[in-house]
């Protein structure tokens, strides 16, 4: 019934003509790169939007600047239907053509001083792309436009200035991610905390998406900050001057940056063990604020969220492929199964004469959820249609929700330009469309690094504050550390407290996150983490590094073998090849063992097996809750320092942060893979709330897990009320009987 | 006490763990499995037995199907209150829903433990009380009346201690001198044609001045007249075999508070829709589960109530309560329900010691339910048990049962009008998906199906209640509204009884069904085009369509209950077996009397053949041998009508012609000689069938009767075609041959 909802072919051609900018010459000032968004730097698909926070002071704004666009397309994408429409807070500052030759190189979008404002900005780049031969639904797959970050960023006149408040302003780096140096190796748990806690802030403040911290005395070069934090004889070796250390004593001094340097934040100490007076840097972080972020966090308490609250205006779309992508974050605490529903209110609707098997499906986390088919031959306008979503398919911490819609056409087969460029929209959705997430029950299931360690806590008590331990106090550790917590800080809601320290303690009471090379853990360590981490000592380098430094562990050999030299399923290839040991009995035993084997699981009688990092892994994050236990232990470890330090860059990107699920997310470096392992017996944690509507759900959340259970005990007590009644019935009334 | 206080403890205790277990909010998949896991154990303890422990069990597990059912319906499936055009249907059918569930536990609390009376003790001569028999009579015809005074009179009972009374409101001196002069002449014709055939069987006529209060005040009017300890009443078409009072008086004389003792309604004819259906031989008849269960239910709980006929009530205790209770046009009801709350006690003999007749067409049948629902709902409304001083809880919920019961064309005419707003208006009133719906509806209507064939199997096939319920529904829902806008206007109307159909017809009430058959038919067109072209209403209108589907097929079998077959037998038939000797052309015959009416019989020659010839229309003699020793031969004359073959060899139709006493003498000799025949009929009648086999079957009736009532609509207009001579139904019966 919406057919010709909207004509936008002329507006758009009309756009391309006034508003294609010419190809920009070299910047006179230095690009202020953009923040790495979430997604990449890729416009995948026929719609598709990136987002860029950035702050900007009062008198960036008052003068105009450019938005530079480094831009490549694919060869298949339409330069007649493709454009790229640059908008900052909402407002379109100009629209790029997308496919042709020119739209490669670099454009410039003017952006007028009185369309920005002091303090946080959002620029949003939203790419409209066409295949030019290939209407059908895998042409779609073919168009992309990438954005070249080192080229691509914003064109301010750079006014210098040493004020706090600058970090803020802070340009990222040609790969989106903020590079931040601690200059002072820490050398007490104290000035460790400390030199954390600085960098966190400064991460935050600067809206970083990626934090890169590493510990060097000599000064960084380009993008980034420097961060000298020590007594004053230690910033003194590091050659911060004298007047400056001094004042750091009582506030927190930015050194503005000296020719392509970048600027230093010194923090003085009266003595290694004293707390740093920060005070100021965390008002001016208040000041300052956080960007608006894509994702949108949530409580305990039922809520409904409408697409509107995600920024996304109401729709019409006349591609074949529309998508969206929403992120919820869910309280650490929360426990999700499927006591409840999460429950999908659409407005939508599509046009006439397209395909019978269209639809709009529902992906969580990767994996389809829910849909609502399509195939009304007339089309149809849907006002409030509900789909219900298990809230299993949800989980604590962040939830990727990506809406794809389906709107392919017979006439696709054909192709033609014409009906490309007269842009029938065949999809629409309301910004009204909401979801309503269910009252979550509050306790954790654990382990579970998705609803901790991504969500910037070390445990299901987000408030709590974050224990990291060092397993060794190298600077690549240290860096390690430093960049995992500012990692944390980013992600959480707000800073999380910390309590850092230079070694690992004996008492570990509360959830802790360590942090350091496999062979400097300490070796209780390896058996109370709940996974076997052979494995890490015998990929790539590590290998030659634990053999040299004569820490193999016998256990841990013993489990090398076993998992390299493991000759079962070769024996029982052989078995199956000549046809011995094969019965109808051996049938019968493997089917009974299966069951008891099955039962017991559910039961919870059948001893844990303990996973295995995989081989060749250079990085392993596994959590783990020690016996009789509530506070997870995480682990977070790689062969070596170095590996530890290159691993957790990598973790710490947008796209692999959100692989921290489950009790275990290993990496390879070398063949550039990820691995999660999901817990295998997760442990509901209780987090204080006591009262009788959360213990419901609480208990519901087991049971839907453990259904065999449930319908036992719903059939024993339905029995017991029978046979009760029975008791009761038989006292009551005419007991006369024949 | 103790050890009582402490099990009442216990089953406080575990219905809280169930209802706490229930009441947890665990996702649709575990639902399904728990909903599976209690159907499995229904089965296993269905396959223990159907009476004490197993017989709670089993209702334990279906409750907590329907507990989670109804938890689930109440918290997730109402449209929201600000959808009104939702909400509103939404919520009725909620509340129809939740009503069928009250009464689900209340008919639960009911028949949880149905007792089985000893046998009444023997009396003495002396010691039993007098008893007068009370036959009510309006319209009824002089051939009626005197087989059930013959009946009555033929009782075993002392002499001297039984009398019968014919109460003839038919007669009165209102209606005897009424403006009419036809009408004047007819009643006082009657009144003396009764009067004699009283004075000639021994029976005492009665009659009063003024037709008030209708059967209640009929009754109470003979109460100062007649002087017996007990009152033995039977409707004029009611004839009680001989051992009624043996097997019923007995019983006053243990419990010296009981006002009451009732016995089961035993019909010679099938109902219009057993008779229209052709089940009434296989099926077992309507009232069976009444009669068969839930009085026997009730009577746990001290709460078998008066039927109106075939029960004995003392003297006593209508006394004490002014006699009969007139209020309501079910006199019956409501007299007991006063008599209980005045502390007076019941008691239900299980076996049948009366046989009666039912209404043939199928509008003298609704005319005789919308007396019953206008009656019952007037109790509802007039006397509702619940604020009854005097009743026991058990009682009270045991009276709410009876009476609420009468609300299900409501609840039945909701659930097919339902699925119909979502096929042709697309209205949500029922917010579920596909799984919600397999995980709790489905497990539910299981286990309903299955609960209602355990409890009742051997009593009602399966989707009989819908069907019954569905041809009441259609005209009984204006009966409650009449009674809701006027709760004292409704009058006693007499059920027509001994009717016959000529010819087979559509009945005068069947246009509301061919109309409703053909809106769901329509509707089943509409969601079947729906579902093929909505792709995303597609599960919602496969659980609508499917749900339509049953409403269609039973609307299917209504209409073959109202497409009326030929009815021309006035007296039915009972199939007995009994010695005598019949002599025609001056050859005597020894035979076996196969069935009886009350025109004539059907013999069989014990030697194989008849020695007379055969021409037909020859007189003769039957003699009857005595259903016990003592008691003398009975003569009547007879004409031969004809002679026939079968497969158990020759058999003769004969015809009493003797006079009116010497043929209903012989009549209520053979017919109700004892009340085996009657129970062994019910009983063969009783062939369990399974859910699955029940439903397969009602889906082949479905569309057998759909054919039918098409084929007889198709005809409307045209003349009759001749209709065969009809094979008659014959309630088949069999004692032993007593030699």
């Amino acid at each position: 019934m919406i057919r010709h909802l909207s004509t936008r072919c002329a507006a758009l051609l009309l756009a391309t003509v006034l508003a294609f900018p010419a190809l920009a010459e070299p910047p006179a000032q230095p690009l202020r790169h953009l923040p790495a968004p979430r997604g990449g730097w890729t416009f995948n698909g026929e719609e598709s939007s990136l987002r860029f926070p950035l702050y900007l002071d009062a008198e960036a704004t008052a003068r105009s600047g450019e938005l530079i666009l480094a831009l490549q397309s694919a060869v298949s994408v339409m330069p007649e239907t493709s454009t790229l429409v640059a908008a900052i807070n909402g407002k379109t500052i100009g629209r790029v053509g997308l496919g042709n030759a020119e739209a490669s190189g670099t454009t410039s979008i003017a952006i007028p001083p009185s369309l920005m404002k002091a303090g946080w900005n959002e620029i949003t780049l939203t790419a409209s792309q066409r295949h030019r031969v290939d209407c059908s639904l895998n042409g779609t797959y073919e168009l992309w436009s990438r954005i070249d970050p080192a080229r691509s960023g914003l064109s301010l006149a750079q006014v210098s200035t040493a004020s706090l408040k600058s970090i803020a302003t802070l340009s990222a780096d040609a790969s989106g991610g903020l590079p931040l140096r601690l200059r002072v190796l820490p050398t007490s748990d104290a000035e460790l905390t400390a030199a954390l806690q600085t960098a966190a802030v400064a991460a935050r403040m600067a809206g970083a998406s990626i934090p890169k911290v590493d510990v060097a005395a000599t000064p960084g070069t380009g993008a980034g900050l420097d961060i000298a934090l020590g007594t004053q004889a230690e910033l003194a070796a590091v050659g911060i001057p004298a007047a400056t250390a001094t004042a750091a004593l009582t506030e927190p001094q930015l050194l503005g940056p000296t020719a392509g340097g970048r600027p230093t934040l010194v923090v003085a100490l009266e003595s290694p063990k004293a707390a740093p007076r920060i005070g100021h840097l965390m008002d001016v972080a208040d000041d300052v604020g956080r960007p608006s972020v894509d994702t949108l966090r949530i409580g305990h308490e039922r809520r409904t969220l409408q697409l509107a609250d995600f920024g996304l205006p109401s729709e019409s779309f006349s591609g074949r492929l529309w998508q969206n992508t929403l992120h919820v974050t869910l309280p650490s605490d929360a426990l999700t199964a499927d006591y409840d529903s999460v429950t999908i209110k659409l407005s939508t609707g599509y046009a006439g004469n397209l395909d019978r098997d269209n639809s709009l499906s529902l992906f969580v986390d990767g994996h389809l959820a829910a849909a609502l088919p399509f195939g009304k031959p007339d089309g149809d306008v849907i006002d409030g249609r509900r789909i219900e979503v298990p809230l299993s398919a949800f989980h604590a911490g962040d939830n990727e929700v990506q809406l794809i819609a389906k709107v392919t056409s017979a006439d696709d087969l054909a192709c033609d330009p014409h009906a490309q460029l007269a842009d029938n929209a065949r999809f629409l959705i309301l910004n009204s469309t909401s979801l309503t997430i269910p009252t979550l029950a509050r306790a954790a299931s654990l382990p579970d690094l998705g609803a901790t360690l991504a969500a910037g806590s070390t445990g299901p008590d987000a408030t709590a504050p974050v224990r990291l331990a060092l397993a060794g106090s190298d600077p690549a550790t240290i860096g390690a550390a430093a960049t995992l917590y500012a990692k944390m800080a980013v992600a959480a809601d707000a800073l999380p407290a910390l309590a850092a320290t230079l070694s690992v303690p004996r008492d570990r009471k509360d959830a802790l996150v360590i942090v350091g090379a496999a062979d400097s853990l300490p070796r209780d360590l390896r058996d109370t983490s709940g996974v076997d981490l052979a494995a890490l000592t015998t990929g790539g380098p590590a290998l030659a590094s634990v053999g040299a430094s004569g820490n193999a562990d016998t256990l841990f050999t013993g489990s090398i073998a076993n998992s390299a030299g493991n000759n079962d399923p070769l024996i029982a290839e052989w078995k199956k090849r000549v046809g011995s040991d094969h019965s109808r009995w051996t049938d019968l035993n493997g089917l009974l063992g299966g069951l008891f084997q099955s039962a017991s699981q559910t039961l919870g009688f059948s001893e844990k097996q303990r996973p295995a990092a995989p081989i060749g892994s250079s990085l392993a994050v596994v959590q783990s809750l020690p016996a009789g236990s509530d506070a997870p232990i995480t682990l977070v470890t790689a062969p070596t320092a170095a590996l530890l330090a290159d691993g957790v860059t990598t973790l710490v990107d947008r796209a692999n942060w959100q692989r921290l699920t489950g009790e275990g997310t290993y990496f390879n470096a070398e063949s550039q893979t990820w691995q999660v392992q999901q817990a295998t017996a997760p442990r509901i944690v209780s987090t204080g709330d006591m009262s009788l509507g959360n213990l419901r759900l609480t208990l519901a959340a087991w049971f839907a897990s453990n259904a065999t259970i449930y319908a036992g005990l719903m059939v024993l007590a339905a029995l017991a009320f029978g046979l009760t009644t029975y008791a009761t019935v038989r006292r009551a009334g005419v007991r006369t009987a024949k | 006490m103790k050890s009582d206080k402490l099990i009442f403890a216990v089953w406080i205790l575990s219905s809280l763990v169930l209802a706490a277990l229930t009441m947890q909010p665990v996702g649709t998949g575990v639902q399904l499995t728990t909903g599976l896991a209690l159907l499995w154990a229904m089965i296993l303890v269905w396959m223990g037995g159907r009476t004490g422990p197993w017989r709670l069990a089993f209702i334990g597990l279906a409750l907590t199907i329907a507990g989670r059912y109804v938890y689930w319906r109440t918290t997730s499936t109402l449209p929201s209150i600000e959808d009104p055009l939702n909400f509103i249907p939404g919520f009725i059918l909620y509340v129809m829903e939740m009503f069928t569930v009250l009464m689900l536990c209340i008919s639960l609390f009911i028949v949880a433990d149905p007792i089985e009376r000893a046998p009444a003790p023997r009396l003495s001569d002396d010691d039993t009380p007098t008893v007068d028999v009370f036959i009510p009579t309006y319209n009824e015809d002089k051939a009626m009346l005197a087989t059930t005074v013959s009946a009555a009179l033929a009782m075993d009972y002392p002499a001297g201690k039984l009398k019968v009374y014919l109460l003839d409101d038919g007669g009165t001196d209102q209606k005897c001198n009424a403006a009419d002069p036809v009408a004047a002449h007819s009643a006082r014709s009657r009144r003396a044609e009764l009067m004699a055939l009283c004075e000639e069987l021994g029976a005492h006529y009665l009659t009063r001045e003024r037709n008030l209060s209708a059967k209640a005040g009929n009754m109470n009017a003979a109460l100062p007249k007649t002087s017996g300890e007990l009152i033995a009443i039977f409707d004029a078409d009611h004839g009680p075999v001989r051992e009624f009072l043996t097997e019923t008086v007995g019983h006053f004389h243990e419990d010296p508070r009981l006002f009451l003792v009732q016995t089961p309604h035993f019909f010679l004819n099938p109902d219009p829709i057993e008779k229209n259906l052709s089940t009434f031989n296989r099926m077992p008849s309507e009232n069976e589960m009444f009669y068969g269960i839930i009085q026997k239910g009730l009577d746990k709980w001290n709460g078998a109530f008066f039927c109106g006929s075939a029960a004995v009530i003392s003297r006593a205790a209508l006394e004490e309560a002014g006699g009969f209770d007139g209020v309501s046009i079910t006199e019956d009801c409501e007299t007991a329900l006063s008599l209980h709350a005045r502390g007076w006690n019941s008691r239900y003999v299980d076996k049948p010691l009366i046989a009666g007749l039912q209404p043939e067409t199928f509008a003298s049948f609704i005319g005789q339910r919308s007396r019953w629902c206008s009656g019952m709902m007037q109790i509802l409304l007039l006397k509702n048990p619940l604020f009854k001083r005097g009743l026991s809880g058990p009682q009270r919920i045991a009276y709410l049962s009876s009476s609420l019961f009468w609300l299900f064309p409501l609840t039945r005419l909701t659930f097919i009008i339902a699925p119909l707003l979502y096929t042709f208006f697309s209205m949500e009133i029922y917010e579920a998906n596909i799984s919600e719906f397999i995980a709790y509806t489905t497990v539910y209507m299981a286990a309903n199906m299955m609960m209602q064939n355990y409890l009742y199997g051997k009593v009602r096939w399966p989707w009989m209640s819908e069907l019954y319920e569905y041809v009441q529904s259609v005209y009984l829902v204006r009966s409650i509204f009449g009674v809701l806008l006027n709760p004292r206007k409704p009058t006693f109307n007499v059920t027509a009884k001994g009717q016959t159909l000529e010819s087979k017809r559509l009945s005068e009430l069947a246009l509301p069904y061919f109309v409703i058959f053909a809106v769901l038919v329509i509707a089943t067109v509409v969601t079947a085009w729906r579902w093929y072209h909505d792709p995303a209403a597609s599960d919602l209108l496969l659980v609508v369509g499917l749900w339509n589907l049953l409403n269609l097929a039973v609307a299917g079998l209504a209409l073959g209950v109202v497409s009326e077959r030929v009815e021309r037998r006035h007296a039915q038939r009972l199939a007995v077996s009994r010695r005598g000797a019949v002599r025609i052309d001056g050859k005597i015959e020894q035979v076996l009397i196969e069935d009886v009416s009350a025109g004539g019989a059907k013999l069989r020659p014990l030697s194989g053949r008849f020695s007379f010839d055969r021409a037909a229309e020859k007189s003769g003699h039957l003699a009857i041998s005595p259903a016990k020793p003592g008691q003398p031969i009975l003569h009547v004359p007879v004409t031969l009508r004809r002679l026939g073959h079968d497969d158990k060899g020759v058999s003769a139709g004969i015809a009493f012609t003797g006079t009116e006493i010497e043929n209903t003498a012989v009549v209520a000799s053979i017919m109700y000689a004892n009340g085996d025949p009657l129970d062994g009929f019910r009983q063969r009648r009783r062939n369990p069938v399974g859910v699955l086999t029940g439903t397969l079957r009602m889906l082949g009736l479905s569309l057998h009767h759909v054919v039918r009532g098409i084929s007889y609509l198709a005809r409307i207009g045209q003349p009759d075609a001749p209709a065969p001579e009809p094979s008659g139904t014959v309630v088949h019966a069999t004692v032993e041959v007593r030699k």
